[in-house]
């Protein structure tokens, strides 16, 4: 089980949104890591073959992207923005993307059954979907991914605007799925990735910046990640000096973790690196680079 | 499996519901009751559908001894001059001349240099110079002349009451009289059309010197016995009673048909893309032209299921009527005359719609439907003029079955042009979809954009 991208691009109108994208996805938890307007939604919608690529290969299980329709029957997509009819009831929703998934009425019962018991949805079944709350609307999105049993499970942003317990409770529920197939999420937190998933690769500007397990990302700011304590007076100066990773007040001062390429001229601790860390490590890269 | 959630989803919708009402206001309006007035007025019991004089149904046998057996179409060459010489001498003296291009008033005032050739064409057709035109008697014209109503001096009386005397214009006709004192044509019926011509392309398309426009207003005639006994023999045997009714009914629910569906499809379709649920169902394996097809058929079973059921208003006091005077009905004329009548049309401005809608992402297909609903409801007659791309067949009226049958090959290649148009907006709709659901086509978007800045400029025009 595999998804093989090569020298993929996307353009919409003059403006390229991927360049040259290389790499192969395997089984398991797969992050894609990147700002906003990265190019995550437009390489999720190639996967999911609602777009189609400019140039390019992809395949999935060595089936060709363009061969949608066998596609679009093993993969599973939770777009980011999504909505369902209001005044359908959760069941009869999933039944009706059921019959456009081609599922026979036997099968399509069971997996709806299933899936709603996978989401936590059961109560719910009867409730029109503008009663919904936000997460149990994201729930449902995940449920009608997961209606044809998809071999591969792409979810853009899932957990976009859902409190904290309930993002737990998401990238519970894709380690339990993502045992026998290939989950691809997008996010641009950083700190999710590095919860759920075993390896990612990360986007800027519709290029790969990245693209390794966890533990190589983690390894790419190795010795460039510092902790100090400034005055609040101190924060301008010192932003215009480091990239800045984060402020935490403490006490009187703040904390301050940032990336210095060289041994900052302050009071430092050395830091053992996070994902976010090299991730906004990369991005420093990259603006340099630029 | 689809087919039934679909229609479904388009029953209970507040769309249908609006075209559900205008539907049936339509048919309350215009055809409801119809039938049992019919029925009634043929015992003599209430007027006829046609009729403000109670009897004259098209049920009732003609009575040999009957003072009159109502009017049938039929063009007199002299009523036709007398009729159409009448209005054009009336317009010109007040140069306001009324011309209808698209069905709707307008008035046209000619220049000095064409009313001089109205005038001549006036003279030749009167044998009169200006002067006497100018100064006609008052009963120089009859006093009710097609849809000219002439009042004399004494009428209406001190009382305000308007005495019109009818059945003077035949016996006028047959008399040659003095053509200062009546009218007496000077020209041939051949030139008179010529001189009308030349008339209606001074005044402008639309004009009443049409011969349609004067055959509608002057060519009638009153019927005699024979011939009332041969109406009555069509609507009995040939017509099998019921498809006349059926062929009335068509006529008023194609009006409605005719426009209300393309909002059932604009709505239908833009409810994906407004719930956001678009990329939900495109990303799945149904296949594009299973899916516009299914809904396609949805939508017009939901329009066309309200027609049926409205046609057993007309169809259960025929077969009443049919059991009680035992004269058989053609029980089936009015779901024969629905599927060809009425469901082409239905069927292209549903794909219309349909086309339109996933091309644009807009409901630009409303405007669309307008202007062709506006355009065809001008342009074509009230019965027997049905062209080869007219929308809406109109029959008003419960007679003349020979119109149909005259007519028979244009309406059926009328109707076939209809399919064939509701079979290409249907390719053209699936060839659109693949490629958006393929992200290939922007039109959508740029659609979109263009509604929602149309949409922003209307709202604030009407805050100011």
């Amino acid at each position: 089980m595999e998804i093989r991208i090569e020298h993929l691009y996307k353009k919409y109108g003059g403006q390229e949104v991927l360049r040259d994208v290389s790499f192969r996805i395997p089984a398991g938890m797969y992050g894609l890591l990147g700002s906003n307007g990265a190019g995550k939604t437009s390489f999720m919608r190639i996967l999911a073959t609602i777009s189609e690529p400019t140039a390019g290969a992809v395949t999935i299980n060595d089936m060709d992207i363009r061969n949608k329709k066998e596609i679009r029957k093993i993969v599973g997509y939770l777009p980011q923005e999504f909505s369902v009819y209001p005044s359908m009831k959760v069941y009869a929703a999933l039944d009706y993307l059921g019959i456009l998934a081609e599922l026979p009425k036997a099968v399509r019962r069971q997996r709806i059954d299933t899936v709603l018991k996978q989401v936590n949805l059961e109560s719910e079944k009867n409730k029109k979907f503008k009663n919904l709350s936000g997460g149990m609307k994201r729930r449902f999105g995940i449920a009608q991914a997961l209606l044809n049993e998809p071999e591969i499970l792409i979810a853009d942003e899932p957990t976009a605007g859902l409190d904290p317990e309930e993002r737990i409770r998401f990238y519970n529920l894709f380690s339990e799925l993502a045992k026998d197939r290939i989950i691809l999420l997008s996010t641009h937190i950083a700190g999710d990735i590095e919860a759920a998933c075993s390896r990612t690769a990360v986007l800027d500007h519709g290029k790969v910046m990245f693209e390794g397990s966890i533990a190589e990302m983690r390894r790419l700011s190795e010795g460039n990640v510092y902790l100090t304590e400034i005055k609040p007076g101190e924060i301008n100066d010192f932003k215009k000096k480091y990239k800045v990773i984060h402020l935490q007040q403490n006490g009187p001062d703040i904390l301050c973790r940032f990336l210095s390429d060289t041994i900052p001229a302050v009071t430092h601790v050395l830091c053992e690196p996070t994902v976010e860390d090299s991730y906004m490590y990369l991005l420093k890269q990259c603006g340099e680079g630029e | 499996m689809l087919y039934f959630k679909e229609l479904k989803r388009i029953c209970f919708s507040v769309v249908y519901g609006l075209f559900l009402f205008l539907l049936v206001f339509g048919w309350y309006q215009n055809f409801y009751h119809a039938t049992d007035k019919e029925i009634l007025a043929s015992k003599d019991k209430d007027t006829s559908y046609q009729s403000q004089i109670t009897g004259g149904s098209i049920l009732e046998k003609p009575d040999k001894n009957a003072g009159s057996f109502g009017r049938k179409r039929k063009e007199v060459p002299d009523t036709v001059m007398l009729g159409g010489t009448d209005h054009l001498l009336m317009e010109y003296r007040e140069n306001s001349y009324a011309v209808y291009p698209f069905g709707y008033y307008k008035e046209v005032v000619l220049n000095d240099a064409e009313q001089d050739e109205i005038l001549k064409i006036l003279c030749e057709i009167t044998g009169l110079d200006e002067e006497n035109l100018w100064n006609l008697p008052d009963d120089y014209f009859p006093y009710v002349n097609g849809n000219i109503v002439h009042f004399k001096e004494d009428n209406p009386d001190e009382n305000g009451t308007i005495t019109i005397e009818a059945g003077e214009k035949e016996e006028r006709i047959q008399e040659a009289e003095d053509k200062t004192k009546h009218f007496v044509p000077q020209v041939s019926y051949d030139r008179f059309k010529e001189l009308m011509k030349k008339a209606e392309d001074m005044i402008g398309r639309g004009s009443n010197y049409s011969m349609d426009m004067l055959l509608t207003y002057y060519g009638q005639a009153e019927m005699n016995y024979e011939e009332a006994a041969e109406e009555y023999r069509k609507t009995i045997y040939e017509d099998k009673v019921s498809r006349a009714f059926a062929r009335l009914f068509c006529d008023y629910i194609t009006r409605s048909l005719g426009l209300y569906p393309v909002f059932v499809a604009v709505v239908f379709w833009m409810k994906d893309r407004r719930n956001k649920m678009n990329e939900l169902i495109d990303s799945r394996q149904f296949g594009t032209a299973k899916l516009v097809m299914v809904r396609f058929l949805a939508m017009l079973t939901a329009c066309m299921l309200p027609v049926f059921l409205l046609s057993f208003e007309s169809l259960l006091p025929l077969l009443q009527y049919s059991s009680e005077s035992g004269i058989s009905i053609d029980a089936l004329a009015f779901v024969k005359y629905i599927l060809w009548w009425l469901l082409p049309t239905a069927a292209v401005v549903l794909s219309l719609g349909t086309f339109l809608t996933i091309l644009t992402s807009a409901p630009a297909a409303v405007l669309v439907q307008a202007v062709w609903w506006f355009m065809d409801t001008g342009m074509t007659g009230l019965w027997g003029d049905t062209g080869y791309f007219t929308l809406m067949i109109r029959h008003n009226t419960l007679r003349g079955s020979e119109l149909i049958r005259q007519n028979f090959t244009i309406l059926w290649v009328n109707r076939g042009i209809m399919l064939l148009f509701t079979f290409i907006f249907l390719l053209l709709s699936c060839v659109i979809y693949e490629r958006k659901r393929k992200g290939k086509c922007s039109h959508g978007y740029q659609g979109q954009r263009y509604y929602r800045i149309l949409k922003k400029r209307f709202f604030t025009g009407i805050q100011k």
